[in-house]
Parts: structure tokens; sequence; C-alpha cells
């Protein structure tokens, strides 16, 4: 009897295998999260203090991605793993809610703030090896990054695409390093020296308004089946009572041209960024002496960036970018401290997972002259096939 | 099963009971089946044209405003809308057609792909690790799509249901039809070897019985080099393929080079609605394919 109910059971479970629906033949993998590397290595010759120069793995980028349920889905991006010891660093992780009621679509976590036109996307995703000098002026190395909540909604008043996005922020990430703020303290052999201005979260206390908001309205519309024009308009606040207070503002405007037909071999690309920076700087007492050692200033400076990249083949770029910006950091300098450069460049890319590029700068500056830089970039991506961001 | 039917009550409004659905399809194929089953129960979009390459149309937000409203999603699926339809989706921010929700539609869902390969990996090119997704390029396949969408406006759209299901019924006599014409069409010309630009046409060449001998592209999603555009001519001579099939979305030096070289026919392949002058819809483009295949073959034989 036992056996009859064993061989009954042996051969249900056969014929069950056997009849089993395709997706029970998923692997035992398929709920994984996707995991993606992306390799920057790059190469540098040129600089005035030839510091930087040589080549060096900028970043090794560890993405992992997947929905959390029917309503979520997280993404968690470790960077800034390079050859130069720095420790990794969590670059992102927040949750989207894609779709919540009227339309609205949240996330949380830390994120690249949707701050002006490249700020949103990762540094290796630049159509240049290096960042439009102003974004990294006023936003910062790493770009704007924050931990907080962001909402956004998609309109459609007259067939233009509108999408407005609002964030609530912990801070604005780098933007608002005081680094000329000094105070005079004396050592202890009664010498009077400049340090660092105590002007952090850690000494100061949290107030109400220390949250950062940042809110974009973008603008897109297609000229014809081919070309299009997208347009954005961005600000960032942050009034930290008793501490030096930021705002931003960006306008952002693309020409985009792709024929459809043959659209992996050809297109042609203008974009342009201007940022405003308005920086209210607090007044700082010596620790000791409780004079002032730095008076209350605001400093206002403004900053551009421009290229065009024409593409005339499947794997070929070429393009050159123009930058301009006043240092936001720069309060004692009566006239405004102006950088300039502009950067021819080349991309080959290899496949969607290998791509080249070389790039010269010509850069002038009030603190190192004149330097005529070169550039090498190495960009690899393992992994799923993601999408690509428009 | 009554899961679903409670969460797709939940999810579309009862006016949609009996009303129209809005359906979003991908490709112009897909969008063209959608509609001859939904027929005037549903108002059917596409996000690209057919002289378009799908694996790389742009996600461009002008498409989001297509989808903000819309009751179904279709995609081709097997990873084919990989790189623009995902972000396409999540930026709708229309709960409806998410990928979990009821009104997300892959297409491929019941298809018995080609070419599954066993360990993919980069080397082998921009290769799909669930098949090939140009099933759509067989019409046998249309039949088993156009189920699946009746199928999912029936259930969407419960009012409407035996309309869909008297359009399928339509649908598949028109198909049964023209499967007889066009197999008759191409009987004479089992047996022919041909190369494609990309490997895109092995369901195509399964039904009726064509032979791929290679592609112009060194592996998926790789231009072509002058070493392999070499080696493909010397192989066509050797093994005398008379011709020669492209889209297009792909440039057209290297298969006129090929044709000119080995004396080959160059076909236009339709791979849906427009893609080919004057093609207007699925069975438009299939009728395409096999009248410019057999006018090519029969000029080739005089």
């Amino acid at each position: 009897m036992r056996f009859h109910k064993l061989r009954y059971i042996f051969f249900a479970g056969l014929a069950a295998a056997w009849a089993a629906p395709a997706w029970a033949a998923a692997p035992a993998n398929a709920l994984n999260p996707k995991i993606s590397l992306i390799g920057d290595f790059v190469g540098q010759t040129g600089t005035k203090n030839q510091t930087d120069d040589g080549f060096a793995v900028r970043e090794i980028e560890l993405g992992f991605q997947a929905e959390v349920d029917p309503y979520a889905k997280a993404d968690v991006f470790i960077g800034s793993l390079d050859d130069k010891g720095h420790a990794p660093e969590l670059e992102e992780a927040y949750v989207t809610l894609p779709a919540l009621p009227y339309g609205i679509q949240a996330r949380g976590g830390k994120f690249r703030v949707n701050f002006g036109r490249l700020n949103g996307t990762h540094s290796h995703e630049y159509p240049q090896v290096d960042t439009p000098l102003v974004l990294t002026s006023f936003l910062g190395e790493e770009g704007m990054d924050s931990t907080g909540v962001e909402l956004s909604r998609v309109f459609n008043p007259f067939g233009v695409y509108t999408e407005a996005t609002y964030a609530v922020l912990h801070d604005l990430g780098d933007t608002q390093t005081p680094p000329n703020v000094v105070d005079q303290v004396k050592d202890v052999n009664g010498n009077i020296v400049n340090v660092q201005a105590a002007q952090d979260e850690a000494t100061t206390p949290q107030r109400g308004r220390n949250f950062a908001q940042v809110g974009k309205v973008r603008f897109y519309q297609d000229i014809t089946d081919t070309t299009n024009l997208d347009l954005g308009l961005s600000g960032a606040v942050r009034r930290p009572e008793g501490l030096d207070q930021r705002q931003l503002a960006a306008v952002d405007l693309t020409f985009r041209w792709k024929p459809l037909a043959q659209g992996v071999y050809h297109s042609f690309t203008w974009r342009s960024e201007a940022l405003y920076s308005r920086n209210k700087l607090v007044e700082t007492l010596d620790a000791i002496t409780q004079k002032e050692s730095q008076p209350a200033a605001t400093v206002n400076a403004r900053g551009a960036y421009s290229y065009v990249e024409a593409q005339p083949a499947m794997r070929w770029r070429f393009g050159v970018r123009e930058d301009y910006f006043e240092d936001p950091d720069n309060r004692v300098a009566s006239a405004p401290h102006i950088t300039r450069a502009v950067s021819p460049y080349i991309t080959f890319t290899l496949t969607e997972f290998n791509r080249f590029r070389i790039q010269y700068e010509r850069k002038r500056s009030p603190e190192n002259g004149t330097e005529n830089l070169g550039f090498f970039q190495w960009t690899i991506v393992l992994g799923p096939h993601g999408a690509h961001p428009f | 099963m009554k899961r679903l039917a409670l969460l797709a009550t939940l999810l579309f409004p009862a006016g949609l009971l009996a009303g129209t659905l809005k359906v979003v399809a991908t490709t112009p194929d897909l969008a063209d089946i959608a509609g001859q089953i939904g027929g005037s129960a549903a108002r059917v979009e596409c996000l690209s044209k057919g002289f378009q390459d799908p694996h790389f149309v742009e996600s461009k937000p002008s498409l989001i405003l297509k989808l903000m409203d819309a009751d179904v999603f279709i995609e081709t699926g097997l990873e084919l809308e990989v790189g623009w339809a995902p972000l396409l989706v999540q930026g709708s921010r229309n709960l409806r057609i998410q990928p979990a929700a009821p009104g997300f539609l892959d297409a491929s869902k019941s298809i018995t792909p080609l070419e599954v390969p066993q360990n993919p990996n980069r080397s082998m090119g921009d290769v799909h690790p669930g098949g090939n997704p140009h099933y759509l390029t067989d019409p046998e396949n249309s039949r088993i799509v156009a189920r699946e969408i009746s199928d999912k406006f029936g259930e969407l759209a419960p009012g409407d249901a035996a309309v869909f299901q008297k359009n399928l019924k339509e649908f598949e006599a028109r198909l049964d039809e023209n499967l007889a014409r066009w197999n008759a069409a191409m009987a004479p010309y089992k047996g022919t070897r041909f190369v494609s630009y990309h490997k895109n046409l092995l369901y195509f060449a399964d039904r009726f019985g064509l032979i791929p001998v290679g592609e112009i592209e060194p592996k998926p999603g790789i231009p072509p080099t002058a070493r392999h555009t070499e080696d493909l001519i010397a192989l066509m001579k050797a093994q005398k393929v008379p011709l020669v099939l492209t889209q297009p979305f792909y440039e057209s030096r290297t298969p006129n080079f090929l044709a000119d070289q080995t004396g080959a026919a160059l076909v236009t392949f339709a791979m849906g609605p427009d893609g080919a002058p004057g093609v207007k819809s699925y069975f438009e483009s299939v009728d395409h394919n096999v009248r410019a295949i057999a006018a090519a073959m029969a000029k080739g034989e005089k």
C-alpha cells in the first residue's frame, strides 16, 4: 500500500514537473536585483602643478536595481571605488513609487537632485570627460546629491510635456561648503593662526528651517518628428538659521536632432545651462577674542556652459564645450573671479558597453593662468542592459 | 484569477467595462494587430514607426504623454524594447500599465522563442537572454499575439469581450486566407539561402523554409567590418547565395556592396506597417515581403 502511494506521488510529481507552466522554470536567482558595474578609467595631463596628471581609475560604480513589490522600485549605487584609497561611498540609494494617486511619482532616500540638466545623471554619462566647470564650482565635485523626499507630476497643457518636481532635502550636498571661511585663533605660543570656521551642523543647533528645498519645471516639445526642444527652470534654497544661506537658480535648454529611420548613425545636440548662485555668508567671530573675523557678506556669482555635439557616423561623436563661471567661494576679491575654458572632444563608442573619449581643454583662471589640459577616458559597463535616459 | 479580477475592478473605472479602451503599443505591428482586435471598442496608439529600429527608439517625453491615460500597454517583450520602454512606462506615472498591473501586456509570453542563448554574455554581441524577439516576422505568431490581446482586452473591458472575440475570429480567418496565399507564393523558394543585416529574420525563414547563412553584422548590434564583409562575400559566392535582406533603419552601403559583389538580389524587408513605402498594415507588410522576395527570385531565375 505504502509502495503504491509512493509510486503515485512519484508519477504525480513527474507529471506536474512535465506540465509545469513557463514561470515554474524561472531560475532561482530571477528575483535577485539587477547588478551592474561601471568602470571609469581616466588620464589627464597639463595641469599647472602636475599633481593631478597621470592615469587613474576615477570610479567603479556598483549598481543594484529591483522592484520592491508591485508598487515600488529600488535603486542603489555605490560609487567612488577609485584607486586613490577613498572609501566606498553611497552615491545613491532611493525608493521610487512610480504611480501614486493624481499622477504623482515619489522617491525617497539619497539621490542626485533633479536640479539643472546634467546634475541628475551620473558623471560617467556626461558628454565630456570632465564635468562642466560651473557645475563643479557651484554644485561641488560630486554634484548636488542629498537625502530627502521628492515629488513629481507631469502636466499636459496645450500638448506640451510639462514636468514639475519638488524636493525637500537634508541639505544641498557639497554646495554649501564655505571653503574660504576661516577663524583666527591663538595657538599655544600665543600666535594668531587661521583655522576653518566652525559652521557645520555638528556644532550648530538644528533649526526647523534647516531643510533645503529644490524645485524644477521642465518643458519638452517635439518641433518635428526628428527635432525637439527641452527647457528646464530650476531653483534651490537653503536658509539654515545662524549658518551661511544659499540660493541657486538654473536655466537649461537643449535642442536635439535625430533622424527616425537611421537614428543610430546620426544626431546633433546643442545644450546650454546657466546658473546663478547667491551665497549669504554670516558674520564669523574669533573663537577666543570674540572679534569679527569675517564680516557678513553676500556673494553673487554666475556661470554657464554650452556645447554642441555632432554624430556623423554610428560610433563617432565630435563636440566642443565652452565654460564660463565666477567663483562663488571667492568672497574677498571685489572683481569677479572668472574662469573660462574651451574644450573640443571626440567620443568613440565601440559598443553601448565600451566607450573611449579624448578631450583637449584650454582653461584660463586667476589661480593658474592659462592651462592646456589633455584628457582620456575609457568607460565600460558590465551587467544587464539598462534603459537610456533621454 | 479572482484576485486579478478584483484588482482589475479596483484599478479600472466602471465606465470602462463597456467603453473604449485606450491602448498603446510599442511597435506598429503590435499596434495594427491590437487595432484589428479592438475594432471600434479600442483606440490604439503606437510609440514608434515601422522604419525605426525598435531596439533604439528614443524615450522622448512626448511619448510619455501618450501613456499617461492608457488602459493597456503592449510590448514585444524578450527585451526588444529594454533600452527605452521601461523609462516611458515608469515616467507615465500610470498605475494601470506598470509591469505588475493588469494593463501591462508582454506579447511574447505565449511565443516559443527561437535562438535562446544557453550562456548569454556580451562577447556574443547584444544578445537577448530570453531569445530572439523578432517573432512577428512569422505571421503564424501573430495568431498567438492576437489571442493574447483579445484575452487581455476582454479581461479589462468585459462589456466588449464579445466584440473582441468576434474580431479575433475575423482576424484569424484573414490570417488563414493570407497564409495559404503566402505559403503558395513562397513554396518555389523553399531552401533559398539568404544573408540579412541583423539576425531578425529567423522566424520568417523558419516559416517559409528559407536558410539564413549569415548576417552583415559580425555579431548582433556590432557594425560590419571590412574583414567580415570580405568573408561574407566569399561565403555568399561559395554557397551561391541569391538574396540579401535588409531594413530601412540600417545603412545601405554594405548591403549594396554585397549585392554588387555577389550578384545577389537586394530586398528591403518590412518589419511592420511603414516598414516599406506603401505598407500600411501588418498583413500588408508580410504581403510586401513575400512579393518582394518572390519577385527578386523570379527575376534571378530569368
